[in-house]
């Protein structure tokens, strides 16, 4: 399913969370919704589940509005960033009331997730640790099996190995059912590997919307040595957008085509050179250094 | 099939039944024990109590505590249903998932309704069973009505219950919605009139009188009271539309609820401010009205001291309640509506209460009168259900007159309650019936015992018998009465007593007043179904000293005439009648004595009387009066009034 919301408004009282948000979601693809907190990811979250109302604009899937509308929330399921269960209630029992919920819901899957993550059926979920409540959450969305998932911070309290099965089972989803995913973290590094596109919040506003393999494709890290500094036609020839420069090593995004970049380089004789992908915080840094905003005051480790 | 697709979510429904079941066991078991027990056990050894026999609608006036049990089980059930709404994550869960929230609200109400008809559905067929086993007075048609009863006041109560859920968000504030909008307006009206009373005389002693709109409008109440005063149909439809309108709201608040706004005690905030006001003027009133019922003898601006740390002691408990915090923040806007309301309310109570307290009818308006400088006895209700239309009041144009001038001449002399003067004051009641159906009620408390306007009050009687006040000349036959009991539970007699009664009332009026009106007066009982009543007669009624003569008890026994240690004859002229009555209320029986030369009775001159009042010598035309003590009177030296402690009968 695709998600589109188009001029979405969000306002407690006077203060507005979330403000024109302009987002399209392609189906089949996981967007990373990223920024600091109290940005607004949550709400927006909250208003592309359908738990809020945008005061003004609209959120869709395949053009169908969310809000109030069971046929479109049927096909999304949003996992909150603290896992709610009914209390009392064991993972047997949620299942039993998702499964009641979502008409895709899979018993089969449910017990083989139950038993690759280990979750005790029968144990009530409130007795269990944070990341056994976020497990639990992960078998419960996953046999639900939805078009959409919407997860707020969904690998807090994951440890480095879940972290990594349940990217991989969310992947696999993406890739067998066309599962759109669209993940808010405040995290960049866990984002990392696993957006095809990302939107960064702040003050309830998206800066930043872009897909992340065309910025890897036009844009490159270049970390180069000279035995005595280049004049500034470096910068202009090399097409660098951003640079750092510590003795004779410079460092720099250089934005543009990556297959002549080697070629340009040699033309200045360094004493060594090596080109790398850029990270997400690099991309950033450069990004929203020239939205004039600095990265570091808006995502925070 | 999976039941997403079907009308009702199974899942939904075993969730809220869930959440509901172990309160539902416990209200069943409460019901259990509160009715089908506790109807066995009061008519378990009813064969042992000779003629006993067993009232009609028992059931219902056995089902008042399941009754209450009941609507406390439907408050708590729409608490513990909603109480997803109070918390965000719950919130936020339960309005992501793929049903709307109409949907969600109808599986909630559905449980509930479910909650409420099966426990009462089982304790029916408990009954039943009773019935058929133990208790076969106890008719089929009752447990019926009784059933349907019960499911429409727990419902009524549910949702009430429901409509505050959606006002507010967390589970304790439901519970102080669901009091204030079933407790709210009687506990204000009350606090209103309270304070009222404590500032103005001349407001009527029956709350209940001028309570009834508010009365009506606290369901609890009617539902209770319609046990045991039959079910009144109309009210009944009343509530039952009401209920289906705030069914109806809740669905609209629902359907327009803000999830974001969880976290806020309160859905719209005018209401809480609204709430805070209102709360506050009512605390403003408690505290004030306690203050002035120790204070204003002393001074009046310890009183308005009262008023204002009433306010300002309610507000702030308002605001911790509804900010769930005792440290609360404060908001303007809530604050200055709390001034103007309270500035509202005193310019509109004091101008309205001194109003009604001065008011006096115009005499052509009014159609009967009831004047009385005792305390009162009867309820407008009881009145017109076992009374003859003019029981207790006048229609003859002169006494309309008087009792108009006694009412001025107390709103001139009346003054503030509580302001000791020092000075003996008396009690003054003056009801009309007015032409237009309409009933006033007035009673004075602050008017000085010796004011001239008591004489008056008192003169309005003595022109003849007063038989409007004569409980059995105006008693109805009422359906209900099970039998009378004649001198304060000596002699039981049937409801043809009534008649025999009223047919010989004519020579009553031919007696001298003053005799007839105020000696000889003796206690009657009628005993009804679900009530009990009062009052007095004449013992100078033939019928009477029939009955006595024909039971096994004397003339004397009825008066206690035989318990008497002290007796005098007292032969007044006719002339001196009406004052001799008045020093008889005001003068002790020495002075009474010395004034009109009342003659002690020796021991034998004490038989020969009992024995000739006992032969029913008694004679209410003539001026011979016996003034006789009560039982247990020891002469003392204090400065009683004769009438404490002696009676007077008049003898041939």
């Amino acid at each position: 399913m695709k998600l589109a919301v188009n001029g979405a408004d969000k306002s407690f009282g006077k203060k507005k969370a979330v403000e024109h948000i302009d987002l399209s979601v392609e189906e089949g693809t996981i967007h990373g919704l990223l920024g600091s907190n109290g940005a607004g990811k949550t709400t927006l979250m909250k208003v592309m589940s359908g738990i809020y109302k945008a005061d003004t604009g609209s959120v869709t899937y395949d053009d169908n509005n969310i809000f109030e509308n069971p046929s479109v929330k049927s096909d999304v399921i949003f996992m909150h960033d603290i896992p709610f269960f009914f209390k009392g209630a064991t993972l047997k029992k949620m299942a039993k009331f998702y499964k009641t919920m979502y008409k895709n819901w899979s018993d089969d899957r449910f017990r083989q997730l139950a038993a690759h993550f280990g979750i005790v059926t029968d144990k009530q979920l409130n007795q269990m640790s944070k990341g056994m409540k976020r497990q639990a959450a992960f078998i419960l969305a996953f046999s639900a099996r939805p078009k959409v998932m919407l997860l707020d911070e969904p690998f807090d309290g994951l440890d480095p190995i879940m972290r990594k099965q349940v990217k991989n089972i969310l992947m696999q989803d993406i890739a067998n059912h066309n599962m759109t995913v669209v993940a808010s973290s405040h995290n960049l590094r866990e984002m990392e590997d696993l957006c095809d596109s990302v939107s960064i919040m702040h003050d309830g506003k998206i800066l930043y919307h872009k897909e992340l393999t065309d910025i890897r494709g036009t844009h490159c890290k270049l970390q180069i040595a000279f035995k005595e500094l280049p004049g500034d036609e470096f910068f202009t020839d090399l097409n660098i957008v951003h640079h750092k420069t510590k003795g004779r090593i410079i460092t720099c995004i250089v934005k543009g085509n990556i297959d002549q970049l080697e070629e340009k380089v040699t033309k200045y004789n360094p004493l060594m050179y090596d080109i790398l992908p850029l990270t997400l915080e690099e991309i950033f840094t450069y990004e929203m250094g020239e939205l004039g905003y600095e990265i570091s005051n808006i995502i925070v480790e | 099939m999976k039941s997403q697709t079907s009308l009702l979510n199974k899942g939904l429904f075993s969730h809220f039944s869930g959440t509901i079941f172990w309160l539902t066991v416990v209200f069943m078991a409460m019901n259990i024990i509160a009715l089908p027990l506790s109807l066995w056990i009061v008519t378990y050894d009813r064969d042992l109590i000779p003629g006993y026999t067993m009232p009609d609608n028992l059931l219902f006036q056995m089902s008042a505590g399941q009754i209450i049990i009941g609507m406390i089980f439907a408050v708590f059930l729409a608490m513990f249903l909603l109480n997803y709404l109070n918390d965000e994550a719950s919130s936020d869960f339960m309005h992501s998932l793929p049903i709307k929230r109409t949907a969600v609200l109808t599986h909630a109400l559905m449980t509930g309704f479910a909650a409420i008809t099966i426990p009462l559905l089982i304790t029916a067929v408990i009954l039943l069973l009773e019935r058929i086993v133990f208790i076969p007075e106890i008719a089929l048609m009752e447990i019926g009505k009784w059933l349907l009863y019960s499911i429409f006041v727990n419902c009524v109560i549910f949702l009430i219950s429901v409509f505050a859920g959606f006002l507010v968000n967390g589970i304790f504030l439901h519970l102080q919605m669901i009091l204030l909008a079933l407790f709210l307006p009687l506990a204000l009206w009350g606090l209103i009139y309270g304070a009222a009373a404590v500032l103005f005389d001349g407001i009527s002693q029956s709350f209940i009188e001028h309570s009834e709109p508010v009365l009506n409008a606290t369901f609890p109440y009617i539902a209770v009271t319609q046990l045991y005063s039959g079910l009144d149909v109309t009210l009944n439809l009343v509530w039952a539309i009401i209920a289906a309108v705030l069914l109806l709201l809740s669905f609209v608040l629902y359907r327009y609820r803000k999830n974001e706004y969880v976290t806020d005690s309160f859905n719209y905030q005018w209401l809480k401010s609204a709430l805070v006001a209102v709360l506050s003027t009512g605390g403003m009133l408690a505290m004030g009205t306690a203050v002035s019922l120790l204070f204003i003898p002393l001074s009046v601006t310890i009183s308005i001291v009262g008023f204002i740390i009433g306010a300002i002691v309610t507000y702030i408990i308002a605001e911790m309640l509804f900010q769930k915090n005792a440290k609360i923040d404060m908001n303007w806007k809530t604050f200055l509506l709390t001034l103007i309301v309270i500035g509202v309310f005193w310019a509109i109570f004091i101008p309205a209460w001194s109003n009604y307290t001065s008011s006096v009818p115009e005499a052509s308006k009014v159609d009967s009168v009831y004047v009385s400088s005792d305390y009162e006895y009867y309820t407008n209700i009881s009145i017109e259900e076992y009374f003859e239309d003019g029981f207790l009041y006048d229609n003859h144009p002169r006494t309309i007159q008087n009792a108009v001038n006694i009412h001025e001449a107390a709103v001139q002399e009346k003054s503030v309650p509580g302001n000791y003067s020092g000075e003996e004051t008396a009690i003054l009641n003056i009801k009309y019936k007015m032409t237009d159906g309409t009933v006033m009620s007035r009673s004075f408390s602050t008017l000085k015992a010796d004011a001239p306007l008591f004489a008056d009050v008192n003169n309005l009687k003595n022109s003849q018998y007063d038989i409007n006040s004569d409980f059995l000349a105006n008693l109805k036959q009422h359906p209900d009465m099970i039998d009378l009991i004649l001198f304060s539970g000596m002699v039981n007699a049937d409801k043809s007593f009534i008649d025999d009664y009223k047919e010989n009332t004519d020579a009553l009026m031919s007696y001298n007043p003053y005799i007839v009106n105020q000696t000889g007066q003796v206690e009657m009982s009628a005993n009804y179904k679900n009530n009990y009543e009062s009052g007095f007669s004449s013992i100078y009624n033939s019928a009477v000293l029939d009955r006595i003569h024909a039971s096994d008890i004397s003339v004397s026994d009825t008066l206690f005439l035989d318990q008497s240690s002290a007796m005098y004859v007292a032969e007044p002229e006719q002339a001196d009648m009406a004052d001799f009555f008045t020093d008889y209320h005001s003068l002790n029986i020495e002075e009474l004595t010395e004034k009109y030369n009342l003659k002690a009775l020796s021991e034998a001159e004490k038989e020969e009387t009992l024995t000739a009042v006992n032969n029913g010598e008694l004679a209410p035309e003539g001026n011979k009066l016996l003034l006789f003590s009560y039982p247990n009177y020891t002469a003392t030296s204090e400065d009683y009034a004769a009438d404490i402690d002696f009676s007077i009968i008049a003898i041939q």
